[in-house]
C-alpha cells in the first residue's frame, strides 16, 4: 500500500468577489505530489493555476479571495485547520515559492544579504554571524558568480535572472520539502530560463524537493515536469504522465492546446485554433465549462459536469470528459 | 542583378542604423549599433534577440518614434517610384509616408484609447489622413473589422469590454485602416494565450496573403519566428549576428549564438536531452560591451581573435550572413 503523499489538496474551492459576481476561480481541485517529483500544473491566463498555487499556503487576499471548501494536506496534517503559528512555520518552512517577478518578492531597501539573512533566520535559530556565512553558501550553490559582492548590492543592481537566483536561495534556504514555483522563469529570457530550469533540476535531485510548477508554457512542463495536471476555467481536465499527456493526449481542450503551438506545425500552414476565448470565471457555463469551445460538445456535455476518470483504465491518466472515445479521433 | 528588378522587389532596404544614448552624461550606450538589412514587397522579416538586443530600438527608429543616431532607411512603397529615407524626413514630411507604414504593438490595451469606441479608434487614421468621412467612414470601418474577425456591433463598444485577443485583433484593424505596405508588429502575439495567439498569426498569415502585406517582425519567441517569418535576423547587443532564410536557419544555424538561442527553447515534447543546453552568463550591459566579438565571453568556441577584433558579418552563400570568426565562407 502507497504511504501519504506528501502533499495532497483535495476539492479545493477558491472563490473571489467581481463586479460580474462571485468568480469560482478555483472549483474542486484535487492535486498529490510525491517526495523528488515535479508536477506541472499547466493552464492559459484565468484558468486559476495561480490562486491554486496561493491557496495551498492560505496566502489568498481575504476579501475578495475566499477558501470556500477542500482541504490541503502536508504529510497528512490539515493545513487549513492549522493555527497561524504553525501555517508560519509552513510558510518558507516546509513549503517554500518562487514566483514570476522576483522584484516584487524582493524588498528594494535591503541589501541581498540582510533578506537572505532573514529568511534563514525566519526558520532556524542560527546566530547572525552563523547565518550570514550560510547565506553565502546559499548564493553560491545557486550559481551566483560572486556571492562576496551580492551579498552587499541592493536588488535593482542585479538581472531578472540573478534575482531570481537570489529567491530560490531563500526559498531553499530552509531545506523545504515542497517547492511552489509560480511562472519561475515567464519573466526571463530564453538562455536565462534554460538555465533556472537547470538550477531547479539540480535543486530538485540533491535535495529530493517536490516541485509544483505552475505554468503556461506547455515546452517548459514538458522539459521539466514528470507529471502534468492541465486546467481550465478552474477545473482539472487531465492529469497524466509528462509523456502520456504530450504523446496521447485524450481530453478536446489539451489536445486543442498542443495543436495550436507553431513548433508542431509546419511553417506556414494555418495553425489549428480553439474557437473563441476563455469565459469570464463569474459567467463559467454549467456542465462541462469547455463545452461551449469544445468541437464534441453534446447535450450531455451541457446536462452535466464530466468527472476525472482514468484514461483507458490506467489509473495515473484521467480527463474530464464524456467524449473520451470521440477524442481519439480528433 | 539590376537597380530596377531590385527596386521592385525591395520595400525598405536599412543601412547602417544606430540608435546611441548618453546616460547620465558620459556613458555611450549603443543600442542599435550598425544595423542594415531588406524586406521584400510581401514577405516577412523576423528580428529574434533576448532583452536588450536592440530588435525593438530598430523597430521604433524606423518608425521615428525614436530617432536614429545615424544610419538611412529607404522606403518604396510604390514599386515604380524612387525611395524615399525615411531618416531624412521632418516629421511633418513623414507623416505622408506613415501611411504605409504601420504598427501593432504587444500590449493592445495599452496602445488603445480607453475613452474612444473600437469605431472611432480603428477610422481615426482615415479621418486623421482626410480619406474617409460620415456614411463612407463608417462602411469602412465596418468592412476592416469584419476583415480581423470582428461583428460589425462591436465598433460600439470600448476596448475595456474586450478580452487581449479580441484587443490585438482592434490594433490590427486600427493598423490596416491605411492599407499599409509594411506593418512593424513589436511583440505582437507575446501577451497571448497559447490558443489565442494560434488565432492571431492565422489572421497575420492571411492579411498576409491578401493584401501584399510585408511584416517586421520582432519577438523573442522562436517558435513564432519560424512559423510566420521567410527571413530571420539574428540580435546580439545592438548587431545583426547572423541572418538569412528561416529554414536554413533554423535548421543549420551558423553562429554559436544562434545555436545557443535554438537549443534553449523548451520543446512541447518530453525526453531526455543530451547534456546541458545552457549558456553560460548573462547578455552584458550594452553600455560597456566586451571587446572584440560581443559574444566572446559566452562563447564556447572563443579563440585569442574573438578578444582582439569584432568579426564583420560576411556573406556565406545562399542568402545567409552571419559574423563569426570560426564559421568559414
Amino acid at each position: 500500500m502507497k504511504g501519504v503523499p506528501l502533499l495532497e489538496v483535495r476539492g479545493l474551492v477558491t472563490t473571489f468577489a467581481t463586479d460580474e459576481g462571485v468568480a469560482r476561480a478555483v472549483d474542486g481541485l484535487d492535486l498529490s505530489l510525491e517526495a523528488g517529483e515535479t508536477l506541472g500544473l499547466v493552464g492559459e491566463s484565468g484558468c486559476g493555476k495561480s490562486v491554486a498555487a496561493l491557496s495551498v499556503l492560505r496566502l489568498v487576499a481575504e476579501p475578495p479571495g475566499r477558501i470556500e471548501q477542500g482541504r490541503v494536506l502536508l504529510r497528512g496534517e490539515d493545513l487549513f485547520a492549522a493555527g497561524a503559528a504553525r501555517l508560519a512555520e509552513v510558510r518558507g518552512g516546509e513549503i517554500a515559492m518562487v514566483f514570476q517577478e522576483p522584484m516584487t518578492a524582493l524588498n528594494p531597501v535591503f541589501t541581498i544579504e540582510n533578506q537572505v539573512v532573514e529568511a534563514i533566520r525566519a526558520h532556524t535559530r542560527l546566530s547572525r554571524g552563523a547565518a550570514r556565512a550560510r547565506a553565502l553558501e546559499l548564493l553560491a550553490e545557486v550559481g551566483i558568480p560572486d556571492p562576496d559582492e551580492c551579498a552587499r548590492r541592493y536588488p535593482h543592481h542585479l538581472s531578472g535572472g540573478m534575482r531570481q537566483r537570489v529567491m530560490i536561495a531563500m526559498a531553499v534556504s530552509c531545506n523545504p520539502r515542497v517547492l511552489i514555483a509560480d511562472e519561475p522563469t515567464t519573466a526571463l529570457d530564453v538562455t536565462i530560463q534554460a538555465q533556472i530550469l537547470e538550477l531547479l533540476a539540480r535543486l530538485q535531485r540533491e535535495q529530493g524537493l517536490a516541485v509544483l510548477l505552475i505554468t503556461h508554457d506547455l515546452g517548459v512542463v514538458a522539459e521539466a515536469a514528470q507529471r502534468v495536471a492541465v486546467m481550465y476555467a478552474g477545473k482539472l481536465v487531465e492529469t497524466a504522465p509528462a509523456r502520456a499527456l504530450f504523446e496521447r493526449p485524450r481530453h478536446p481542450y489539451t489536445i486543442g492546446l498542443l495543436r495550436s503551438l507553431p513548433e508542431l506545425a509546419r511553417p506556414g500552414e494555418r495553425l489549428p485554433t480553439i474557437p473563441g476565448s476563455v469565459p469570464s470565471a463569474a459567467r463559467y457555463p454549467g456542465g462541462c465549462r469547455f463545452r461551449t469551445r469544445c468541437p464534441l460538445a453534446s447535450a450531455r456535455c451541457a446536462a452535466a459536469e464530466p468527472p476525472l476518470e482514468p484514461v483507458d483504465g490506467a489509473a495515473e491518466h484521467r480527463a474530464a470528459c464524456f467524449h473520451l472515445e470521440e477524442a481519439l479521433g480528433l | 542583378m539590376s537597380t530596377a528588378s531590385r527596386g521592385a522587389r525591395v520595400l525598405l532596404e536599412v543601412q547602417d542604423l544606430a540608435k546611441h544614448y548618453r546616460v547620465r552624461g558620459a556613458r555611450l550606450v549603443r543600442a542599435v549599433d550598425g544595423v542594415s538589412f531588406e524586406i521584400e514587397r510581401g514577405s516577412t522579416l523576423a528580428l529574434v534577440g533576448e532583452s536588450g538586443c536592440g530588435k525593438t530600438t530598430t523597430g521604433r527608429a524606423l518608425l521615428r518614434l525614436v530617432e536614429p543616431t545615424r544610419g538611412r532607411a529607404l522606403f518604396a512603397p510604390e514599386p515604380g517610384a524612387p525611395p524615399v529615407d525615411l531618416f531624412g524626413l521632418s516629421q511633418r514630411e513623414l507623416r505622408r509616408w506613415r501611411r504605409d507604414l504601420q504598427v501593432v504593438f504587444q500590449d493592445p490595451f495599452g496602445s488603445l484609447n480607453p475613452r474612444m469606441t473600437v469605431a472611432s479608434a480603428v477610422g481615426e487614421g482615415l479621418r486623421v489622413h482626410g480619406l474617409a468621412r460620415g456614411a463612407e467612414l463608417e462602411a469602412r470601418v465596418a468592412e476592416l473589422l469584419d476583415r480581423v474577425g470582428l461583428r460589425p456591433e462591436h465598433g460600439s463598444r470600448y476596448p475595456h469590454e474586450f478580452s487581449g485577443g479580441q484587443r490585438q485583433r482592434i490594433g490590427i484593424a486600427r493598423a490596416l485602416a491605411l492599407a499599409p505596405k509594411l506593418v512593424v508588429c513589436d511583440e505582437a502575439v507575446s501577451a497571448l494565450d497559447v490558443s489565442i495567439r494560434a488565432q492571431i498569426l492565422n489572421l497575420l498569415a492571411e492579411l498576409q496573403r491578401d493584401l501584399g502585406l510585408a511584416y517586421l517582425f520582432i519577438a523573442h519567441d522562436l517558435a513564432v519566428v519560424r512559423h510566420l517569418a521567410q527571413r530571420v535576423a539574428v540580435m546580439y547587443l545592438g548587431r545583426i549576428v547572423e541572418s538569412g532564410p528561416a529554414a536554413p536557419l533554423f535548421e543549420s544555424p551558423l553562429h554559436p549564438y544562434t545555436r545557443a538561442l535554438l537549443a534553449a527553447i523548451p520543446r512541447a515534447r518530453p525526453g531526455p536531452r543530451s547534456g546541458s543546453r545552457a549558456l553560460p552568463g548573462e547578455v552584458p550591459s550594452p553600455a560597456d560591451p566586451p571587446a572584440g566579438c560581443h559574444f566572446h565571453p559566452r562563447c564556447p568556441l572563443a579563440e585569442a581573435r574573438c578578444r582582439e577584433s569584432y568579426p564583420a558579418l560576411r556573406d556565406v552563400g545562399g542568402g545567409r550572413e552571419v559574423a563569426c570568426h570560426l564559421v568559414e565562407p
